[in-house]
């Protein structure tokens, strides 16, 4: 049986660290990982705009059901002098995060306003009743391993993006795709 | 990189091993309206350390992406993103 794999070789923490990836097996990962997070987002975006239209009301959410927890200050400024924002944004951004993530499109950004919004999420949530390590964190989690990981270039449009000249000459381009 | 993780870290896993070792709930327990039990470390101090780990994280990344040179040498096309 023969391996396909990338040995990765770095520092960490001062201490040098030395291991091999399974070539395939990554690739693979990432893209699943991608599609999973990508529908869950996509899913969760549209079926708020269906079911509510244009603008989903989270005032209740925001201004009561977060109450007492630390992104209180924030959700309850918006609840009460710009709740058309987050109405317009968590749905609508939720289908934009979704679709990025599917498509492979600009994904380090799509998957850090995805981190964005779980972060609200885990804390205004937070009785804590399922611990700590909850759903929340998890998905927040996910979203950081898509931009670590850069999920975009298996399969992605971020991997022809990243190929064009505009994209290889502005560097820092590359910290908002795949 | 160290510092967020261990934030992190420290809010999720210390903190929750010292209300476990020590038989406390993780946050308050309330029966018939009174507080029956109370957790060793208090879940808000938690949440800000977790937070504080997160905002560190956020912080650095958007440190990486304000950092990066404006414009790179182009690489051959097939060659792979390099970070």
């Amino acid at each position: 049986m023969t391996y396909d794999t990338q040995p990765v070789r770095t520092e960490l923490f001062g201490r040098s660290v030395a291991f091999e990836l399974d070539k395939p097996w990554t690739s693979y990962w990432l893209v699943f990982l991608r599609l999973i997070v990508g529908w869950w987002f996509l899913g969760a975006g549209l079926s708020k705009i269906v079911e509510h239209g244009v603008f989903y009301d989270a005032h209740g959410w925001m201004m009561y059901a977060a109450e007492g927890t630390l992104i209180y200050p924030i959700t309850s400024w918006f609840a009460a002098n710009a709740v058309w924002l987050p109405n317009l944004m968590i749905p609508w951004g939720e289908l934009a995060i979704g679709l990025g993530l599917i498509v492979g499109c600009l994904t380090r950004l799509a998957a850090a306003n995805g981190a964005i919004l779980m972060f609200f999420f885990y804390f205004g949530n937070a009785d804590w009743s399922h611990g700590f390590v909850n759903g929340d964190l998890m998905g927040l989690l996910l979203f950081l391993t898509l931009i670590v990981f850069g999920a975009g270039r298996v399969f992605g449009i971020d991997a022809y993006l990243e190929g064009t000249d505009y994209v290889q000459n502005r560097k820092w381009l590359r910290y908002l795709m795949g | 990189m160290g510092l967020g993780g261990g934030l992190m870290l420290l809010g999720i896993v210390v903190m929750g091993l010292i209300n476990d070792l020590a038989g406390a709930p993780h946050v308050p327990v309330e029966e018939e309206g009174a507080i029956v039990a109370t957790p060793v470390v208090s879940p808000d101090l938690r949440a800000y350390i977790i937070a504080l780990g997160l905002l560190v994280w956020f912080v650095y990344g958007v440190y990486k992406l304000t950092s990066a040179p404006p414009t790179a040498e182009i690489d051959s096309p097939a060659a792979p993103a390099d970070d």
